[in-house]
């Protein structure tokens, strides 16, 4: 199994955990007081497979867009480094990983003349639905911190659709992953640098 | 980010829009001396460097690579033309922006006692993109020296 391979694996897996989420939210009415233990420990579960799934997302973007360089793409933006930095930089982490990862698709599909090939509508969709899921998420956030009771309901079922606008976002960026692999093996590029 | 050059001639431009002093080009393909063709696509270049970019001018074009856009900063064609002219728009408005931001947090400071969020976010995102975008003229500046030697 290559590092791409784990990678879409855990994001299907996210998906799936993100559906699951929802379901345990809806199962009690989207009522905060009524989380059990056994959600508690799902919950925590759920966060452990994102941040493994995001170390090793992050892995990959670094090594996809070093190994795009390596079969010829010239004058990418984005370096391999911040291909994955741009994603802790205020403010520039709403634009940035969403250019290196278009850069990268274009740079796989043509290295020699990257710079005029197309990306696929998953990229922006990816993004938009990346970035949707997280305001809700911010919001989710911002709610719970309000001293009143409905409030916190609120913040639940905000919590609830941030899972929601993320089941796209991580079965998009699956998809995006395995397309660029499928696209730095492709045959053309050995027919490229070895004839 | 970093600096490069192209030796061929080129093919095509497409211009997209033209500013005052700076031109985007849509595209801009160039025939190498393999007979392969390399296109260059959103470049920013400069209304100097502009002139010398038409379809037929051979000779060396410098490159660069910003961290959100590219362009061309130099022409020395076949006929001992040298050009070089670095658009700087972007350095400047991020200029413009770090001193609006510094002047929001310190107007919040010292008169709301207060801290401006938006200053300070501004400042985030102003002072690394000034000195990124410097750097790449610099670095564009120093290639185009170093090659006049």
């Amino acid at each position: 199994m290559t590092l791409a391979h784990w990678a879409r694996w855990l994001l299907w897996a996210n998906a799936a955990a993100s559906a699951a989420s929802i379901l345990f939210a809806w199962r009690r009415g989207f009522d905060p007081f009524s989380i059990g233990d056994s959600e508690t420990l799902y919950g925590l579960a759920a966060s452990a497979l994102l941040f493994a799934t995001a170390i090793l997302v992050l892995i990959w973007l670094y090594r996809a867009n070093a190994g795009a360089r390596a079969l010829g793409a010239e004058d990418m933006m984005v370096s391999p480094g911040w291909a994955v930095a741009w994603f802790f930089v205020p403010l520039a982490n709403l634009v940035m990983p969403f250019i290196a990862m278009r850069e990268l698709w274009k740079a796989s599909a043509n290295p020699r003349d990257w710079q005029l090939a197309s990306a696929p509508l998953a990229i922006p969709l990816w993004w938009a639905f990346w970035l949707a899921s997280g305001l809700a998420g911010g919001v989710a956030v911002v709610l719970a911190l309000q001293p009143e009771m409905d409030a916190l309901a609120a913040a639940d079922a905000a919590v609830a659709l941030s899972e929601l606008l993320s089941i796209p976002a991580a079965l998009l960026l699956a998809w995006i992953v395995g397309g660029v692999e499928k696209l730095q093996a492709g045959p053309e590029h050995l027919r490229d640098r070895f004839a | 980010m970093g600096v490069s050059t192209i030796d061929g001639t080129v093919e095509a431009v497409v211009l997209k829009r033209a500013r005052r002093n700076v031109r985007v080009y849509e595209r801009v393909t160039f025939r190498l001396a393999d007979g392969s063709s390399k296109s260059i696509a959103k470049a920013v270049v400069e209304a100097k460097v502009a002139e010398l970019l038409m379809p037929g001018t051979s000779g060396r074009f410098y490159l660069y690579t910003g961290f959100d856009h590219r362009g061309i900063h130099g022409v020395r064609d076949a006929q001992g033309r040298a050009v070089f002219g670095f658009a700087k728009a972007n350095e400047t408005a991020m200029l413009v922006v770090v001193i609006i931001a510094l002047a929001m947090v310190g107007f919040y400071l010292a008169i709301l006692d207060a801290l401006s969020i938006w200053g300070i976010l501004l400042l985030i995102l102003g002072v690394p993109a000034y000195f990124l975008y410097r750097r790449t003229r610099l670095e564009a500046e120093r290639q185009f020296e170093a090659d006049n030697r």
